[in-house]
């Protein structure tokens, strides 16, 4: 495979987990509701997919396992933000450490029972007939794990949803004026629990499949920070999908060509440290050469109703 | 034909209603009189569904109905429009109108949904792709009640709909009403305001502190007879002292500011303020009053132009040094003149902090002062509260303006800025505070008020001048009429009016 | 006296709370809860070394508390401290060993400690940069700039940092007359923990009786009505970012010249837990004192709960609590204040 057509299919590869969190804390911010805790999410969806994978050896249950667990964690996160209305980002930051604790305790509690013998995920990639013979494009776009496309799928659905029907009129209402929903007769916080829910499981999804598909592993810091640059994103792509999108596989890009140099001579010169610290460097920069023309939904962060003495 | 029996409400301890009755025939226009905190508001959030009552019930055209929620209302009909829009900016008006009005799941935009709102639409003449937020108050106004007719159209509940209008567009307005009414849609119009309710009411009711006070027709009682329901004792008007005009305060010549965001620009506001004068700024909200303040006290900059305190020029003073020599009260008590959380004894400090006697000079709090001030000012100002540790957000509405005044007032100023200082109070609480500002210019400050209530303003300001699209036109009131300010306020007079 | 204890019992509820809940937990497991109790306590009071140990892991709690508790008070949320920290080690570190080895202690630790104060800053600093020039949320600059400094620390001891005596990825070891002075002899009890205390003094006298205290509790209260009443709300802010960078700078700095002696890439555990230490102390320095105590004992009779054969107890089980506790607070402060508002009279 060339170089082109391997950084394409990195690219997108890297991009997977960014979008799949991405759109399920899209769809919370929409609504009003900003969750920090995204990297712990998605770090407990590893978790709880490797051990699962491993004790089990079900790929659909592994599946399973991490999107249920993300659902339970940000049911946590909305019965404490938005029923008890506590401040979401310091939640968010509980909501990390509450996780990063409980999948090393449990990674560890697991360490005598893992089967030695588990080491190839059943997870394989799904060659779509015909298309995946196409020269260059075939091996690309079309030799992904089903999951991959799933995601697309998904992209769509939650495009088309937000753009036209009236649930997705609902979801964009939420974020800017919660007392117009309410004075409709929605019940704001029955949706917005809603939203944080789907984008538990949505970043549970995103950490079963690092650590069962892009590879079949576990390490305590596997995200590595990607929770946190799906909030950045999002913010980059001026809370929208296409935007989201756009800037997923911008920084799956700047992976992709990362790992490409790494393996070339001129690397080896460069500390490795200098490669890890990029991403997180040209998130920083993005940010702040893009200068907001539109903000967030108004009511992002604010716990409704909001307190009128 | 609505009938409401027997309503009472309460919030925690605090009885908001108690009892009320009211019977109102279709089509006719009804009016809910009262002072601020009446009770009006809860009465109508609860026919509109957004409260439920402890106790009573309600009938329409015979049959009850058990409200849990504002869907449940729309479904039987009712609609309201809020003092406080309930629309979401950046969604177009089709959109806003979907939302509250299409029940269905699925697609949002359909045809059926065209069907009905476009009469509405071409009648208002109103854009269904223009994005809520760039639509002028007045503009939003109209969608919010093409809304509330969306719902069916039996009862249309309206709260203070003209508080955010001109004169002209009030009439504009009444007429359209009388429109609605006369195809048998039920209106409940709230108002505290007197001719409002004469002008375009056939019953009324009165409410008072949450209790049933009258309900009749309009023709059956004169002024004074509907004021003394409404506060409880007879109202005499406080007599308004001549006072000789001394030297200009405050004096902006040709103030500009650069467009920014959301901000009104202003254009070359000239303005001389002398000692022992009232100075009252009309306007339709919006048009840069909030700008005005905000440059006179130093929050924004200025670009062209003199700002000058008692012959200094502003542009070299920091905000601090400015406010130690301007008082503001602000339109937003609770957002920019009180920290909630906060004692009442440290917002009382929260003007003079920083210099002798609550500091010295090294920074050093000395709070003994601080509990001695409080004493003092809540006493002068007749602060309700039971101590002064008290936190300012459980204070009620009135008692925290009383603080924020209490602190401007204190210690003398020269300059006095105040926004909409009686928003949401009831009489008592609302002549306490005019009463103050009249003393204050006997004792010779010079005072801008800026006040978004015509009548208010006519009755305490020698002058005014009338805010439009960042610019301030002075006015030959009172040699001109209210209307012509109203025509001021919209940009739609003759040039000479302005002048001379 | 009422006022104190209601700001007491809040933090103490949640403790009892919490620290039940997990006995539960851990019992539901197969681990005894007595047996669990009963070693924790050896381990964290049992001795006079056990003690000197936890106010050794005190120490660096109670300045990340701080830099945490300054910040959020003031409206700023500095999730960065751990990043700072570093940056606070690295400083104190190449300015020691690169540019005064030979320096004596007295000398070489105040300035030491000065510049790793200094670094911490300027890493706040640039997130306070980002916010004010390109609007850049504090919140998200300061955990990027957390993934920066690591790398960053990693890239340094590869090269100009690195021992020249190993290849492996730390610094030379301190000279014995570079580090801080014990207070015990046989512990690692170092004078640092005398001058943290002081700190957290001032601190809290600054805070209650000074016009910059009202200033900071002002702004981070209701910044509008602060700006109104003329208080520089975006230059407090800086301030505070400064201060609170500068707290979290000494924390690193003090741990390597009172307990680790080199700078090594080995995780810290207080940079986050000083979120956790803030909102227990209810974001007050006293507070903030009491509540980095409680979380030194608990680190330290769980760090000899974790030596013990005979119990085996999950590591990161501090992890686990932390988080629980600061959900907890979360919650009740937000009742609290709830409850206060809705008060009338």
């Amino acid at each position: 495979m060339d170089a082109s057509a391997f950084i394409t299919q990195q690219t997108l590869t890297a991009a997977v987990p960014l979008l799949l969190a991405g759109t399920g804390e899209l769809v919370a911010e929409r609504t009003g509701t900003i969750n920090i805790g995204i990297e712990g999410l998605m770090l407990t969806g590893c978790a709880a997919g490797y051990i699962t994978l491993a004790l089990t050896g079900s790929g659909a249950l592994a599946l399973g396992a991490a999107v249920l667990a993300g659902v339970l964690l940000a049911g946590l996160f909305a019965l404490v933000c938005v029923w008890w209305r506590a401040d979401q980002i310091v939640t968010g930051t509980a909501l990390n450490l509450l996780a990063m604790g409980l999948t090393a305790t449990a990674w560890m509690a697991v360490q005598n029972h893992l089967a030695t013998t588990a080491s190839l995920s059943p997870f394989t990639r799904l060659a779509i007939p015909g298309l995946s013979e196409l020269p260059w494009i075939g091996p690309v776009l079309f030799q992904h794990y089903t999951l991959t496309y799933l995601l697309g799928l998904l992209l769509l659905g939650v495009w088309f949803k937000l753009r036209y029907t009236r649930a997705g009129l609902i979801l964009r209402a939420l974020g800017d004026s919660p007392d117009a929903c309410a004075a409709a007769g929605v019940n704001v916080r029955l949706w917005r629990t809603g939203a944080l829910l789907f984008a538990g499981a949505c970043a549970g999804a995103a950490g079963a499949y690092l650590a069962t598909m892009r590879t079949f592993s576990f390490s305590p810091d596997m995200t590595g920070g990607q929770g946190f640059l799906v909030l950045a994103l999002v913010i980059f792509g001026r809370w929208t999908l296409p935007g989201l999108i756009a800037g997923a596989l911008l920084f799956g890009a700047l992976d992709a060509l990362q790992q490409y140099f790494q393996g070339m001579p001129l690397a080896r010169q460069i500390p490795y440290q200098a490669f890890k610290m990029l991403p997180y460097l040209v998130t920083l920069l993005a940010l702040a050469l893009l200068k907001s023309k539109r903000g967030g939904p108004a009511k992002l962060g604010t716990p409704w109703p909001e307190d009128r003495a | 034909m609505l009938e409401l029996r027997d309503i009472t409400k309460y919030f925690g301890p605090q009885r908001a209603l108690s009892g009320v009755s009211l019977t109102v025939a279709r089509g006719q226009i009804h009016g809910i009189l009262g002072e601020n905190g009446a009770g009006k508001s809860t009465l109508m959030n609860i026919v509109y569904g957004l409260l439920t009552p402890d106790t009573g019930s309600m009938q329409l055209d015979g049959r009850t109905l058990h409200l849990r929620s504002p869907a449940d209302a729309l479904a039987a009909g009712i609609g309201m429009v809020h003092q406080h829009f309930k629309l979401v900016g950046p969604l177009t008006v089709l959109e806003n109108l979907a939302l509250s009005c299409q029940h269905q799941w699925g697609w949002w935009r359909t045809e059926a949904l065209h069907q009905r709102v476009l009469p509405y639409l071409q009648q208002w003449q109103l854009n269904p792709h223009a994005r809520v937020e760039t639509l002028t108050i007045g503009q939003q106004q109209r969608v919010e009640i093409v809304k509330a007719l969306l719902a069916g159209g039996r009862i249309l509940i309206l709260d203070e709909p003209t508080a955010v209008l001109t004169p002209q567009e009030a009439d504009a307005l009444f007429v359209t009403l009388r429109q609605i009414a006369a195809q048998g849609t039920t209106l409940l119009f709230i108002s505290h305001k007197l001719h409002e309710v004469r002008q375009l009411c056939q019953s009324i009711t009165i409410l008072r502190r949450g209790e049933h006070i009258h309900s009749g027709a309009v023709a059956d009682l004169d002024d004074a007879a509907i004021t003394q329901h409404m506060v409880g004792y007879a109202l005499t008007p406080a007599p308004r002292s001549i006072i000789s005009v001394g030297p200009p305060r405050l004096v902006l010549s040709d103030l500009s500011t650069t467009t920014s965001g959301t901000h009104t620009t202003l254009r070359k506001v000239s303005l001389t303020v002398h000692a022992g004068e009232i100075v009252g700024i009309a306007g339709v909200d919006g048009n840069g009053q909030r700008e005005l303040a905000d440059v006179i006290i130093g929050m924004q900059p200025y670009t062209h132009g003199t700002l000058q305190l008692a012959g200094t020029e502003a542009r070299t003073l920091s905000p601090a040094q400015r406010r130690r020599q301007i008082a503001f009260i602000p339109e937003d008590r609770q957002r920019d003149g009180l920290i909630m959380p906060l004692s009442v004894r440290d917002n009382l400090s929260l003007r003079a902090y920083s210099h002798p006697p609550l500091a010295n000079r090294w920074g050093w709090l000395n709070f003994s002062a601080w509990e001695t001030q409080a004493r003092q000012l809540m006493q002068t100002f007749d602060i309700r509260a039971a101590g002064s540790n008290l936190c300012a957000g459980s204070l009620s509405g009135g008692n925290q303006q009383k603080t924020i005044l209490a602190r401007e007032l204190a210690g003398d100023p020269a300059v006095i800025i105040a926004c909409n200082p009686t928003r949401g109070l009831d009489i008592a609480a609302s002549s306490f505070i005019f009463a103050q500002l009249s003393a204050a210019r006997a004792r010779g400050a010079a005072i801008v008020l800026i006040h978004s209530d015509l009548d208010e303003l006519q009755a305490h300001a020698d002058r005014i001048a009338v805010m439009y699209n960042g610019q301030l036109l002075p006015t030959t009131w009172p040699a001109c009429s209210p209307t012509q300010l109203g025509e001021l306020m919209l940009g739609t007079t003759p040039a000479e009016v302005s002048r001379g | 006296m009422g006022k104190y204890l209601q700001t007491l019992i809040l933090p103490l509820i949640v403790i009892t709370l919490c620290l039940l809940v997990v006995l539960a937990g851990l019992a539901l497991l197969g681990y005894p809860p007595v047996a669990i109790v009963t070693s924790w306590c050896e381990g964290a009071f049992g001795s006079p070394r056990a003690l000197a140990a936890a106010l050794v892991k005190f120490c660096p709690l109670l300045l990340s508390g701080l830099a945490a508790g300054v910040a959020f008070r003031c409206g700023v949320l500095n999730i960065g401290v751990e990043g700072q920290a570093i940056l606070g080690s690295i400083g104190f570190v190449a300015l020691l060993t690169l540019g005064m080895p030979t320096a004596p202690g007295w000398i070489a630790l105040p300035l030491g400690l000065g510049f790793a104060i200094l670094c911490g800053g300027l890493w706040a600093m640039l997130a306070a940069g980002l916010d004010r020039w390109r609007q850049v949320p504090v919140v998200l600059s300061t955990i990027l700039l957390n993934f920066i400094a690591l790398h960053l620390l990693g890239l340094l001891l590869q090269g100009p940092l690195r021992s020249p005596l190993t290849t492996a990825p730390h610094s030379a070891v301190l000279p014995t007359f570079q580090r801080l002075p014990l207070l015990m002899t046989n512990t690692s009890l170092h004078i640092g923990v005398v001058v943290v205390v002081i700190i957290a003094l001032v601190a809290w006298l600054i805070q209650s009786r000074t016009t910059l205290g009202f200033e900071l509790k002002a702004c981070g209260l209701n910044p509008n009505a602060a700006a109104v009443a003329g208080m520089p709300v975006a230059r407090r802010q800086v301030t505070v970012l400064l201060l609170s960078g500068g707290f979290a700078g000494l924390a690193g700095g003090i741990q390597v010249a009172g307990v680790s002696f080199f700078l090594s890439e080995a995780p810290t555990n207080y940079g986050y837990a000083g979120i956790a230490v803030a909102l227990l102390g209810r974001l007050h320095p006293l507070g903030i004192l009491l509540a980095a105590l409680f979380f030194g004992v608990l680190d330290q009779g769980v760090a000899s709960l974790e030596k013990d054969p005979a119990l085996r107890i999950p590591h990161d089980l501090t992890d686990i609590v932390k988080g629980v506790i600061i959900m907890a607070m979360l919650v009740g402060s937000a009742w609290l204040l709830r409850r206060q508002l809705q008060a009338r009279e």
